[in-house]
């Protein structure tokens, strides 16, 4: 264990000298900040409704946070994963550094494991901006702007059902094919990205109603839609017993503050985040120490 | 320890980089020259496990270090290229290896001040490696190399990128560092082995041409190096025919130093043969020379 702690404090060290990741992490708050702020209220057609009406969705309450930093910040903030986790064990081979730690004593296992689990505190430091920057952004709109406090509790368990899943299926997928095709590094970080960004935005296409994929999309984009498509339903029956329109956006904002529950989306992406960790494990077995690198002299 | 290299090597597709390539060696300096391509990389990979070799062995103190973990606890290895952490300063650098060699931390910390102190780098130790001249980087790798007081060295064209007072200067400290260990120094510059090698490994190839002592090599080429100061058109007529290891122009001519079997020119007297003349003529650079470390017996 000596040697997994080695190499992890030795990448964290490295990393901190790194000025990019300086660079990053207020980068990612500042963003956050920012689209909260600027970003908070979504207007919902109800379908089915009063045609043209909408709901004004609130980024504070109980159905409109899962709204806020799932859809609109995790969305965003997941791309920059890959480019942190794709170069965990690539940035040696790229830089020539490969032959120098691997005709080192260090197992095989606590580089590949030590080196993953850098990246993925990494990230996780980025989610943690992502949730200081909301709860910051959070405060300012009770105190500014008169929206009802965010909860914290929910907040929490946001970060721990959606973002720590995403982050670690992100990061352990970029972190092995970084690893296997090092040479590819800078293409494959697009390629997560990309992948990811399909996985947002094309949910609409593959996945109607409630299927499995609504549970086990990482983006956890299926928590956002089955709130939304609840509280949408709960409205069109609540809004025939008040005639008045004025009072729909009290009735509106009533509704959004049900509590959410998050409890189907758990053990699927406890499920996720086991099988991430199995293919870093795997990769720890077959990450090769040999690799043809420099010239055949 | 003992080193036992039985037969290794190495295939690239179709190309043989490393072929039947046999060593057997204890405590001292080897060297290991050829021209490039001729393997030397190929051998010191595997040797370092970080290649396999398609067929043959390495032995380490009896075991194969297939398995490499063991070696690699005794091996200091500086390849022919390597990148650092530009952010990391030299102090740094060396304690990030010295844990991934797995060296306990007290002792890691002196040995990081031994070696940067062995390296003149003393003073650098808080410098960013971003900011080091090629040479300085070239030191900081042989620092690294030396971290675990290896048993087994292997040091590939370490002297490239140096100036020649470093170069002299890396030369005595590798000298000095053979005591107890085997070191196996690669290189083009032939006077670097000359200066420390007390044995001497020639590849052309992937194959062994010579297995040899300088002084032997340098032994066969005794009678086959001329010296001859001559007009401007015999000089030019010598280039062609001949294999011209010197020539210094002089006013209306030039002073030419001449591999070659036999007398070039009517001029040339006999010159005292240094390893750069003998290692030419067994590559076979010169027309009408033994070619071939058969015709020179020694490999």
């Amino acid at each position: 264990m000596k040697s997994l702690f080695n190499v992890t404090s030795w990448e964290l060290k490295r990393a901190r000298l790194d000025r990019s990741l300086w660079m990053m992490l207020p980068a990612v708050f500042v963003f956050c900040l920012a689209m909260t702020w600027f970003k908070h209220v979504w207007a919902r057609p109800v379908v089915d409704g009063r045609v043209g009406e909408t709901i004004n969705i609130l980024g504070t309450t109980q159905i409109g946070l899962p709204y806020l930093v799932i859809e609109l910040l995790l969305t965003l903030v997941a791309l920059v994963f890959p480019f942190v986790a794709t170069d965990g064990l690539a940035r040696d081979y790229r830089q020539r550094l490969h032959e120098l730690t691997m005709a080192t004593a260090i197992p095989t296992w606590a580089y590949v494991w030590g080196r993953y689990l850098a990246s993925l505190l990494i990230n996780l430091l980025l989610t943690v901006c992502l949730l200081a920057a909301v709860l910051l952004a959070g405060g300012l709109l009770r105190s500014f702007a008169g929206y009802p406090m965010l909860s914290t509790v929910l907040l929490l368990a946001i970060w721990g059902v959606a973002i720590i899943p995403a982050a670690t299926v992100l990061t352990s997928v970029s972190f092995v094919l970084g690893a296997f095709w090092p040479r590819l590094a800078n293409g494959l970080k697009l390629a997560g990205l990309v992948g990811w960004l399909v996985l947002v935005f094309m949910v609409d296409a593959w996945d109607r109603g409630t299927t499995w994929f609504t549970y086990w999309n990482p983006t956890s984009y299926g928590i956002v839609r089955v709130n939304l498509d609840s509280l949408v339903a709960q409205y069109q029956t609540a809004v025939l017993g008040v005639p008045d329109p004025s009072q729909h956006a009290a009735l509106a904002l009533k509704l959004q503050q049900a509590p959410v529950s998050l409890t189907p989306w758990i053990a699927p992406h406890a499920v996720l985040v086991l099988l991430s960790l199995t293919l870093v494990a795997a990769t720890a077995l077959l990450f090769s120490r040999f690799r043809p690198v420099v010239a055949q002299s | 320890m003992k080193l036992a290299i039985d037969r290794l090597s190495k295939r690239f597709g179709t190309h043989w980089a490393l072929k039947d390539f046999s060593l057997s060696c204890e405590m001292g300096l080897l060297g290991l020259v050829g021209p490039n391509g001729a393997g030397k990389t190929t051998a010191m990979r595997i040797i370092a496990t970080l290649l396999p070799p398609t067929t043959g062995s390495v032995l380490w103190g009896g075991q194969s270090v297939l398995d490499g973990r063991a070696l690699r606890r005794v091996l200091g290895y500086l390849p022919q290229e390597f990148g650092v952490y530009p952010d990391f300063t030299a102090r740094q650098f060396l304690a990030y290896l010295a844990a991934m060699k797995e060296i306990p931390d007290k002792l890691a910390r002196r040995r990081v001040e031994e070696v940067l102190e062995l390296v003149n780098l003393e003073r650098a130790a808080t410098q960013r490696l971003g900011t080091f001249s090629g040479g300085m980087k070239q030191r900081i790798g042989i620092a690294q190399a030396l971290l675990n007081d290896p048993e087994l060295l292997i040091v590939d064209e370490p002297t490239a990128g140096l100036d020649p007072a470093e170069r002299v200067h890396f030369r005595t400290m590798l000298a000095g560092l053979t005591m107890n260990r085997i070191v196996i120094l690669s290189t083009h510059i032939i006077g670097d082995v000359e200066a420390v090698a007390g044995r001497l490994i020639v590849l052309r190839d992937g194959q062994m041409l010579a297995d040899s002592t300088p002084e032997a090599l340098i032994e066969t080429a005794a009678g086959q190096v001329w010296t001859v100061t001559t007009d401007a058109a015999s000089t030019a007529e010598l280039q062609r025919r001949c294999t011209v290891s010197a020539l210094v122009a002089r006013p209306g001519g030039a002073s030419l130093r001449i591999l070659s079997a036999n007398r070039p020119h009517p001029n040339a007297t006999t010159d005292t043969p240094t390893l750069e003349d003998a290692y030419l003529l067994l590559l076979g650079a010169m027309p009408g020379a033994a070619g071939s470390g058969e015709s020179s017996g020694l490999a």
